[in-house]
């Protein structure tokens, strides 16, 4: 959600769109171009927001580059593609029409790529085509001859490959030059052929007019620009034969494979959970021994008094509660990222379809679904790829079921705490398979309620699924650190504004005010913070809460992690003697004196299962339903669903171990 | 399938039914809504193009065809739309 503010106005009057295919690597140029760090996905339709940058052009002078959503066609259905018609068209607020189309095209795939180009020709903007993945194109035994192509098209061409940034000069100069003496393409129309019966219908279409809705002139249209789009690359390019190479490869057909697909699919995830937690131990234990010892020296270096209580007991534990968890985010991201890099999400995206369909939702809806598990955020922002709106909110409703990293840190946490380590059958971790269990039932929570919305509330729309799978390749590390990096950096901001305004205020209310002398229970009952989570405890005594995971629960609505902090900040209060032990510790301790049960632990992490508790989750929802009453609902059903949800696992393990 | 022409040509079919490996030429889009139309002629899915069948799901859906270079996936109601010749 960086929105790079066009600081450069005055210096950088010219604009410059850059148009393309999803997945003709029109990102990896616009972030090669501008040096700026964005995330660069294999899938199409990634690419949802409004990315903005600065360009230096030879001669000193600058413009302003705009990455727009990759497209098929200027008459495209999603969200996504609607941006890029309006944005030609000038009609997008805040956005004038752009002095230059840098179109871009894949040249492993140049006759499907040209038909976007064929339309860009014909709404008369000035063009400069860049054919990326000239590399790939070379190893197909593909031959592009640009001086033809261009003669062809009747635009300046020029090879680049985006990845390893070869082309580049060239392909400044071309752009300074059409900046500096724009000649706007000419070539309307040139696919149609002077004698056809339906000339006059098909000149009425404007491109970047209204959709015709005529099936006949839908197909002539397309038949005809790709008949002329045909003979231009017969004319441009060779291609020697490469009939050895399948089209589809051995490995792809078995990720694909009816029979090894999803038992592949399975492995794949559930080696990622078990990695998050067997390879992050290690950091995790070295961060968590840091804080603890940062907090021990706080307290003996710092002179007694409220300002080293609010550091050593308020702010160093709350913080540093939540910061052991960037190895865990650090390796979920990682793993995402590589699939996703890889091209294997969109295999997942086909293996997953039919199952998909099944709770009315398609394949397209796993890549948000998918992101929504690091955080629900970028995942609903994803749901722009998504056609129809009734599939778009339906996934918007349930992407946040998904176990968000926010909500690791919890269950972390709570099975670190109450799951004994053991290993079942000798090799599969037990505090693992729990927290296999937590994702997958937020998964079963969000298709029963996909399928009930999509039956009762959301109208029955034509929906389709239609998407190019990109290839199957080797995934690039810097591209991978960058995502990881990003969310790392994003988390952190997080544990250093939301979180740490929160520990500061949780410390106050749970230390104020001071008990009165010769008060016996626990100081933090008779704090504010106590008094609050006393009130509510009639209410969450069903679930297995007391009135300490009360005050937990009630500070983490605006964001989930910080309930770990809570726990601490309360614990450490609490604690009569000095020595400031780990949660986990605190927490098995409270397990063995009977205060804090394995089941209602259990409850409490069902609880953060389905509970809404994310502030950046209900505004970016209100931002992209632009309705109250779906972000209002989205947070009233969850918080219903995670009520009851809790009060079954919490009653009815209770009547089990009666 | 009326046909007037000399040359036999194969009967036509959907592409839905077309197995795994079958190479066949596109011929018609048929009483397809407006929106999947302008997204399938996008994409190249155009009279006289030609597709070889790669994948298909489970229960036969969702359908993969190889065309213009590169693998689409399409479902199978959404394939049905598509008339084409075995080759």
């Amino acid at each position: 959600m960086t929105d790079i503010t066009t600081t450069f106005d005055d210096n950088c009057p010219k604009s410059i769109a850059l148009v393309g295919n999803p997945n003709c690597g029109k990102t990896t140029l616009f972030n090669g171009l501008t040096g700026s760090r964005y995330k660069v996905a294999n899938y199409p339709g990634v690419t949802v927001e409004r990315k903005e940058g600065s360009l230096s052009l030879p001669h000193g002078s600058c413009a302003r580059i705009v990455d727009l959503p990759g497209t098929y066609a200027l008459v495209g259905s999603s969200v996504d593609e609607k941006i890029v018609t309006q944005f030609l068209r000038g009609e997008l607020a805040g956005n004038s029409k752009p002095d230059l189309i840098v179109a871009v095209v894949d040249a492993t795939n140049l006759e499907r790529n040209l038909f976007l180009i064929s339309e860009l020709i014909d709404t008369g903007y000035p063009i400069v085509l860049a054919i990326n993945m000239m590399d790939a194109a070379e190893r197909a035994g593909i031959k592009i001859y640009a001086e033809l192509l261009s003669r062809a098209l009747d635009l300046p061409v020029v090879p680049i490959t985006a990845r390893s940034k070869s082309g580049f000069p060239s392909l400044l100069q071309a752009i300074t030059k059409a900046l500096e003496t724009p000649s706007p393409s000419s070539k309307r129309l040139g696919w149609i052929a002077q004698e056809h019966p339906l000339r006059r219908a098909i000149e009425d279409q404007s491109p970047l007019g209204p959709a015709s809705s005529d099936p006949h002139i839908i197909t002539t249209i397309g038949s005809l620009r790709y008949a002329w789009i045909r003979s231009v690359v017969r004319k441009t390019t060779s291609q020697s034969s490469n009939d050895d190479i399948p089209v589809v490869s051995p490995l792809d057909r078995l990720l694909t494979s009816r029979i090894w697909g999803l038992p592949i699919m399975l492995g794949i995830f559930g080696l990622i959970f078990q990695a998050i937690f067997l390879w992050a131990q290690l950091p995790m234990e070295i961060i968590s021994g840091a804080v603890d010892s940062l907090s021990a020296w706080a307290t003996s270096a710092l002179p007694p008094g409220i300002l080293t209580s609010l550091i050593a007991e308020g702010i160093i534990p709350g913080v540093g509660n939540v910061i052991v968890f960037v190895p865990q985010i650090a390796i979920l991201f990682f793993c995402i990222g590589f699939l996703e890099d890889s091209g294997y999400l969109s295999r997942a995206a086909f293996l997953l379809d039919n199952f998909m369909r099944k709770v009315g939702l398609q394949g397209r809806a796993f890549i948000p679904l998918l992101s929504s598990f690091a955080c629900a955020v970028p995942g609903i922002l994803s749901t722009r790829s998504i056609p129809t709106r009734s599939d778009r909110l339906a996934t918007i409703m349930i992407a946040p079921l998904m176990s968000c990293s926010a909500r690791l840190p919890v269950y972390a946490v709570l099975i670190a705490a109450f799951i004994p380590p053991t290993l079942v059958g000798g090799f599969v971790s037990l505090q693992g398979l729990v927290l296999l269990g937590m994702y997958l039932l937020g998964v079963v929570g969000a298709c029963v309620v996909a399928w009930a919305l999509k039956k009762c509330l959301l109208w029955k729309e034509s929906c389709f699924y239609v998407m190019e799978m990109p290839p199957l390749r080797k995934p690039i590390l810097r591209i991978i650190l960058r995502g990881v990096y990003d969310s790392v950096a994003s988390f952190l901001k997080n544990a250093t504004t939301i979180i740490l305004a929160c520990s500061i205020i949780v410390w106050f209310l749970a230390s104020y005010p001071k008990p009165e002398a010769g008060y016996q229970g626990n100081p933090v009952q008779a704090s504010y913070a106590g008094q609050l989570g006393t009130a509510i405890e009639p209410a969450i005594k069903p679930l297995g809460f007391n009135w300490e995971i009360g005050i937990a629960i009630l500070s983490s609505f605006p964001a989930r992690e910080v309930f770990v902090t809570t726990l601490s900040t309360i614990y450490n209060i609490g604690d009569d003697d000095d020595e400031h032990t780990g949660l986990v510790k605190t927490l098995q301790e409270r397990n063995q004196s009977g205060l804090f049960s394995t089941l209602t632990a259990l409850s409490l992490m069902v609880f953060y299962v389905f509970a809404c508790m994310c502030m950046s989750t209900l505004a970016v929802c209100k931002r992209e339903t632009d309705s109250w009453g779906w972000t209002l609902g989205m947070f009233g059903y969850m918080t219903a669903l995670a009520y009851v949800a809790s009060f079954a696992v919490f009653q009815v393990g209770s009547l089990i171990l009666k | 399938m009326e046909n007037s022409t000399v040359t036999v040509i194969k009967e036509e079919k959907a592409l839905s039914s077309v197995r795994v490996g079958q190479k066949a030429m596109i011929s018609a889009i048929k009483s397809c809504p407006a929106e999947l139309l302008h997204k399938l002629v996008s994409m190249g899915i155009v009279a006289g193009s030609e597709v070889t069948v790669t994948q298909r799901g489970f229960f036969g859906s969702p359908i993969n065809i190889h065309l213009l270079g590169s693998v689409l996936s399409l479902r199978s109601a959404e394939a049905a739309h598509i008339q084409v010749q075995p080759l």
